[in-house]
């Protein structure tokens, strides 16, 4: 790491940070996200009041209406209002939609060099979050849908970085280049764990949510099979299955592999199915 | 007989190794650490080393790189409480062939064993899962999930035909009245239970509720269906106006079976999935054509399954010598085109076997036979004594 880096990313960190706890990153979703999660604290919410919340948003209402009608919960009548398609999904299934309208929010940008390296990391985002899914599911972890957040959310501070840099760099440079490509790309990987995890606190994420956020590099032996370790499994398994945002070395992967595996009891050969039927589930750059 | 050295420190978990590889017919050799490790392969050639990481003297990493060093590429597990990426990725690095966190259970130590050791299963009686080895104190107790890792599932997963998940328990146990009782069922009332018995079985149809409370069914059938990949999964639905069947397709399904359910669609279901008709009786070497009771469309497979069967038995009556055999119309439907085809190939099959074909029937039948050349000649009956006589 760089001294240049180093001091660049402590500086963006506490931009960030500042930000993010005033509400103040400036997308509009993750506000309204960030509300219906909040009404969706209470467990004797109204839900009057959340479809209010939702309503302030047209593609999150479209999209809420949409899978109450999907095939996975339509029980014979088509919904076309908010009320009844909030009561049909469930709260459970309500967050996890909620966090994942916004954080694809998070990924675009209207500058096409970033829209596009923002593309690799939702990707790989969404591949960790299924397999995360996935192995909760075959460990018997009892929480699968967390798992799915957590995997979501584990990159989402790559972007909101990324988009400050820009900014910055937009601001600052007269038709001279102010960050060359190394420089930047070190100083996302310093400090997009920090804005990840103040982002995810704002949000009033699980604390297990959180700490699979803030470390993605080492497992956690004292828990087993906790949400953080099923991430950390999930993001090396899409990493070798090229559902990677940079070169990866792999037999780092490998060990993250092999580590993971006898640490979750997982199944090694139904872990490479897994992988294998990833891009069959989920093609990369259909999203 | 394939030799194994484990290099551990700790003297409790060399007698564990030792204990579990000699139960499964393997030679076992210890040493305390790296440097004695290397100094028994000065001695000895083993197919096998288990290495912990941390021990006094020389520890497990040092001594995997002198063993590359040298030349010696003998397969290496890492036994380890050691956990951290780095140390792991640079073992990885060196060529180890698997890695195992302590404390274990003897079905992974088994299964990645075996693999290292390229052995697809053991005749030898490996212990059934006793719970973790508390081989560490320090983490000794830390909850290892159900499942052995490193794929050793230990022998063949019993055999289901229809695992049902539906919340509403009623519902398995409506199905259950309406399926013969030769058609084998489970039922769960979760997602949880259904990926558990998932892993412990093999299904042949999965029926998926299309409403399970906080459960996304479209991701758990794609769940389950890693976990059976041959299974047919339908959903449960309830019936409505609305393309239901279209919309679950798309998700994924095969099919759809609505609820409540109707004695037709669950037919209709099994003669999808299940060849549960018995079309065919025998008895001796009288083969009776039982009546057909399904819709219209599906006359053709019960004909092509007559002739399956007809084959069959045809083959088992020539192999205990019969020279004759009785093939009794009486009930099959007047499928003027279909009967003479399948009797055509049945006449040829009876032939190639030195078996005479003798047919027995109504009139009705009698006289779409003998109308066509091809099966005019075929000896035809009015009832089966008349046939046996015949013989």
């Amino acid at each position: 790491m760089s001294a240049a880096g180093e001091k660049l990313a402590a500086e963006l960190e506490k931009i960030l940070l500042k930000r993010v706890t005033a509400g103040k990153l400036g997308l509009p979703s993750m506000a309204t996200a960030g509300r219906c999660l909040e009404i969706l604290r209470d467990p004797d919410y109204k839900s009057s009041k959340l479809v209010e919340a939702i309503e302030s948003e047209p593609m999150l209402a479209l999209r809420i209406i949409a899978e109450a009608n999907s095939a996975a919960l339509n029980s014979g009548v088509r919904i076309a209002t908010l009320e009844p398609a909030v009561a049909r999904i469930g709260a459970q299934r309500l967050k996890t939609i909620f966090v994942e309208h916004a954080a694809e929010e998070v990924f675009r940008s209207s500058d096409r060099k970033l829209a596009d390296a923002n593309r690799k990391v939702w990707e790989h985002s969404i591949a960790v979050a299924i397999l995360a899914r996935d192995i909760a599911a075959v460990i018997n972890n009892p929480e699968p849908d967390a798992c799915y957040v957590a995997g979501l959310l584990h990159d989402i501070g790559k972007p909101v970085v990324g988009a400050t840099l820009l900014a910055i760099d937009q601001k600052t440079r007269q038709g001279q280049k102010w960050l060359d490509l190394p420089l930047w790309l070190e100083v996302i990987d310093l400090s997009h764990r920090k804005v990840a995890v103040a982002i995810a606190t704002e949000w009033r994420m699980p604390a297990d949510v959180i700490s699979a956020i803030r470390d993605c590099s080492d497992y956690d032996s004292t828990n087993r099979a906790s949400i953080a370790n099923v991430v950390r499994l999930a993001n090396a398994v899409a990493k070798r299955e090229g559902y990677a945002t940079h070169t990866v070395d792999v037999d780092d992967v490998e060990a993250m592999i092999m580590v993971g595996t006898s640490m979750l009891g997982a199944d090694n050969s139904l872990l490479t199915k897994l992988g294998t039927t990833l891009r069959q589930r989920f093609p990369a750059g259909a999203h | 007989m394939p030799r194994i050295l484990t290099i551990d420190d700790s003297n409790t978990i060399r007698t564990i190794i030792s204990k579990q590889m000699t139960e499964l017919g393997f030679e076992v050799d210890q040493a305390e650490d790296g440097e004695q490790g290397l100094a028994k392969l000065e001695e000895i050639s083993v197919d096998l080393i288990l290495l912990d990481v941390t021990m006094p003297v020389m520890d497990g990493p040092t001594m995997l790189a002198k063993l590359r060093e040298r030349g010696d590429k003998t397969p290496v597990i890492m036994l380890t409480s050691e956990s951290k990426r780095s140390i792991v990725a640079g073992a990885v690095k060196l060529g180890i062939d698997d890695y195992i966190l302590k404390p274990f259970k003897p079905d992974e130590l088994k299964g990645k064993v075996m693999k290292a050791l390229k052995i697809d299963s053991v005749g030898g009686a490996a212990p059934s899962s006793a719970g973790p080895i508390a081989a560490n104190a320090s983490v000794g107790g830390a909850g290892v999930p159900a499942g052995g890792g490193g794929g050793g599932n230990g022998g063949a997963r019993q055999f289901v035909d229809i695992l049902v998940i539906d919340d509403m328990e009623n519902v398995q146990k409506k199905l259950r009245t309406l399926l013969p009782q030769h058609v084998t069922l489970n039922g769960c009332v979760s997602a949880r239970e259904a990926l558990q018995m998932c892993q412990e079985r093999v299904y042949r149809v999965l029926l998926i509720d299309l409403v399970i409370p906080d459960v996304n069914s479209v991701a758990l059938m794609k769940q389950l269906r890693v976990l059976q990949p041959h299974a047919v999964m339908v959903a449960l639905a309830l019936r409505s106006a609305n393309d239901i069947t279209g919309e679950c397709k798309t998700q994924g399904f095969t099919d759809v079976l609505f609820k409540p359910f109707e004695t037709s669609a669950v037919d209709e279901f099994l003669s999808s999935h299940f060849d549960v008709e018995d079309v065919l009786t025998v008895d001796g070497n009288l083969l009776e054509c039982n009546a057909f009771t399904g819709k219209e469309e599906k006359v053709e497979r019960y004909f092509s399954r007559i002739k399956t069967l007809a084959h069959d038995s045809f083959d088992k009556l020539a192999s205990a010598c019969y020279e004759d055999a009785i093939l009794d119309l009486s009930k099959i439907p007047p499928h003027n085109e279909r009967l003479v085809r399948l009797l055509i190939d049945l006449e040829k099959e009876s032939k190639r076997l030195g078996i005479v074909m003798r047919l027995v029937g109504p009139p009705a039948i009698k006289k779409m036979v003998t109308c066509v050349a091809d099966t005019a000649n075929l000896p035809f009956f009015e009832d089966r004594e008349t046939a046996r006589g015949a013989a």
